[in-house]
């Protein structure tokens, strides 16, 4: 089962955020790029149904992205997100579980299952409030993970984790990419490098890239600046950056 | 006669037994072990229709206990208030000295009554939750439709049981007992409602917590100042007004629910 | 939920149906995966009678397919009820033991039972062999409880009738 979108967009009032974005995603681990205001949150949000589209379509299958059943088998972890006060991270896993439909046995199994795999074993009885940003987004991708989705859609999830956990993130990110679709979005180039399948890069709503990292040809750090930045090869200084640029390359 | 009647039985449950037997099963630990159970065995803890009823049961577990406690301090209010001074005697008495009257103390209850339950459906929101809730099988929509239903049928309720309070303990008549029970908590709910479908944050609750101070202050002086007796008179506006606050409020209900449906304010344009 | 222990009892009603040891357990397990693929179950409670009721359908599926092919399914089990057994009106939810282990009275017995009718038998079997109680047999035959209850009585009224008549006690 694969996912298609067709001419999706969103338009804002000034914006263009997505512009006729047409897509197929089929196993394995998609790697979306772009700078902040490319609309790769847009995008995602919309293949989550959490915003409609002005035109386009989004299906898993046959199902359509507004119907229950295509919920039931999508993982999303946002960007941000926040907790109701007082939440340990089982009681966060317990009720993302309850809205997803599981039965009572089986949240609480797979409850420990996630909180073991994302390493939050250990502080599963503490407050939320208490946690680091990294444990955070662990517990954030555990509950992406509960219900088992065949569709997985992260959006910035190694934002905050150090080296370690970014390594087992990718680990596990390889792994579900065997079984389901999963796209996540960053504007680290070398997350990317090493865990996606396919790339796709985004930049003022359009689709500039959709290929594999063989597609490339060259360096994927170096073909990402020379889409964003405008430069070429050619306008690298020798130590092979360009100071004004600099800010740009984010986490790289 | 009957001993032999079961003894009767029990040799013929025995014998039927042994008539009927059958030999081991063989394959029977290789099914439960193959690829197509698991898989089906997976497949299945996740049925494709999961009924309301449990959904709302996870719910009513998730609303926080003190929105019930003050549905209870309200009825227990309300039957302190039945107790005298505050029947209202026939003429003589101090209720005559009283400004205020049992039901219109109630009235400034219960608006706070409606914030309540409007302030714990708005959780979600307040908490950065909507995302997360929005993305999964059982909507927001769904989980604001579950919070509101259950404690707006609590409300209901308690506001129902309240109502035979009046004509038999204060002397008030059907119109004036649901002027003063019904008419607060549909009033709030009509005003509030816009105040959370339109803003976020500080201001929403500053906003929602005003609008309540507000109707309650206006309800503790209507008696006072003999508006409320004056508004009886006029004939029909009780109700009118019932009907019409009534009809705003589930309006706007519905407004708010259908929002949910989507996450509509953009607060990160960017990404 | 642990469904391995109702293996045993399911595979035994298809025994009893359909006289055949691999049919048997083919249609035990289709009917285990026809239970986990029909997504209400969990709402029925006890999986015991969802069970039985899906087997039984199965059965008779079954049987409805292969009587248009005559000569399927032929079980050459030696048993009281006929030499060569396969399953047909006169066999379902027949006694299933070799004539060889059984005494006089237990014969007396089975030849009763060929005096009921199949729904009848299956009734008795589901009863006092595979041991649900008159509600759940209810369920899985689609009669209300109460006519369960009459028919088993009925039932036994007969076997003992034809009992007494060989002066059984």
């Amino acid at each position: 089962m694969e996912l298609h979108i067709d001419r999706l967009s969103k338009y804002y009032k000034n914006k263009i955020a997505v512009d006729r974005i047409t897509l197929t995603l089929g196993r394995g681990v998609h790697g979306l790029l772009g700078a902040n205001g490319a609309g790769k949150t847009t995008l995602m949000r919309m293949i989550c149904g959490i915003l409609r589209p002005d035109s386009g379509t989004v299906t898993f299958g046959r199902t359509d992205v507004s119907t229950e059943e295509y919920r039931s088998i999508l993982g999303y972890l946002p960007q941000d997100f926040g907790y109701y006060p007082g939440f340990t991270a089982e009681d966060f896993l317990m009720y993302m579980a309850a809205l997803k439909g599981l039965r009572k046995a089986d949240a609480r199994c797979r409850t420990g299952e996630l909180l073991s795999l994302v390493g939050l074993d250990a502080h599963k009885k503490q407050k939320i409030k208490t946690y680091s940003g990294g444990m955070k987004q662990r517990l954030g991708i555990a509950q992406a993970l509960l219900n088992r989705p065949k569709l997985l859609v992260l959006d910035e999830p190694t934002a905050g984790l150090d080296p370690k956990e970014r390594v087992r993130f990718r680990e596990m990110i390889d792994r579900l990419g065997q079984e389901s679709i999963v796209l996540l979005s960053t504007h680290i180039v070398s997350d990317i490098e090493l865990i996606a399948d396919r790339i796709l890069m985004m930049k003022d709503g359009r689709l500039i890239f959709n290929g594999t990292h063989d597609d490339i040809g060259e360096d994927l750090e170096e073909f990402y600046l020379e889409q964003f930045d405008d430069i070429r090869p050619s306008d690298h200084a020798p130590d092979g950056t360009v100071t004004e640029n600099k800010a740009k390359r984010g986490g790289i | 006669m009957k001993r032999n009647h079961f003894r009767q039985k029990a040799l013929l449950t025995r014998t039927l037994r042994r008539l009927y037997t059958s030999p081991a099963p063989e394959r029977k630990e290789a099914f439960f072990q193959s690829s197509a159970y698991r898989s089906a065995a997976e497949k299945a803890l996740y049925p494709s229709r999961i009924p309301w009823a449990a959904f709302l049961q996870t719910q009513i577990h998730y609303i926080r206990k003190w929105n019930w406690s003050l549905s209870v301090c309200i009825f227990a209010a309300a039957i302190l208030l039945t107790l005298p001074p505050w029947q209202t005697a026939s003429s003589q008495g101090n209720l005559q000295e009283l400004d205020l009257s049992a039901p219109v103390i109630l009235s400034a209850c219960i608006p706070f009554l409606a914030l309540a339950t409007i302030a714990e459906a708005g959780r979600s929101a307040r908490f950065g939750m909507e995302e997360l809730e929005l993305s999964a099988r059982f909507s927001l929509h769904a989980v604001l439709c579950a919070r509101l239903g259950i404690l707006g049928a609590g409300n209901l309720l308690l506001l129902v049981v309240l109502m035979p309070l009046g004509p038999h303990f204060w002397g008030t008549d059907l119109s004036m007992t649901a002027a003063c029970i019904l008419l607060p908590y549909l009033l709030t709910c009509a005003l509030t409602l816009p105040a959370v479908r339109k803003l976020r944050g500080r201001d929403c609750t500053i906003l929602c917590a005003g609008i309540s101070a507000l109707v309650s202050a206006f309800f503790l002086t209507a008696d006072a100042t003999g508006f409320l007796d004056r508004a009886a008179d006029i004939p029909a506006l009780i109700p009118a007004a019932l009907l019409f606050f009534g009809t705003a409020a589930v309006l706007e209900l519905r407004k708010y629910i259908r929002q949910s449906e989507e996450l509509t304010w953009n607060f990160t344009l960017t990404g | 939920m642990d469904l391995e222990e109702y293996y045993d009892d399911i595979y035994r009603y298809c025994f009893f149906r359909m006289r055949d040891r691999s049919l048997a357990e083919d249609l035990t397990q289709e009917t285990f995966l026809r239970f986990l693929e029909t997504s209400a179950y969990h709402d029925r409670g006890k999986p015991l009678a969802f069970l039985y009721t899906i087997a039984r359908n199965l059965c008779i599926d079954h049987i409805r397919r292969t009587k248009a092919r005559p000569g399927s399914g032929i079980n050459c089990d030696r048993s009281i009820s006929g030499d060569a057994v396969h399953s047909t009106e006169g066999t379902v939810f027949s006694p299933t033991a070799s004539v060889s282990e059984l005494t006089d009275t237990s014969i007396v017995l089975a030849e009763a039972l060929q005096t009921l009718s199949e729904s009848d038998r299956e009734m008795i079997c589901l009863r006092y062999v595979l041991e649900l109680s008159p509600g759940e047999i209810g369920r899985v035959m689609n009669l209300s409880r109460f006519a369960v209850y009459r028919r088993l009585k009925q039932a036994l009224k007969l076997l003992e009738n034809q009992l007494r008549k060989e002066d059984f006690q």
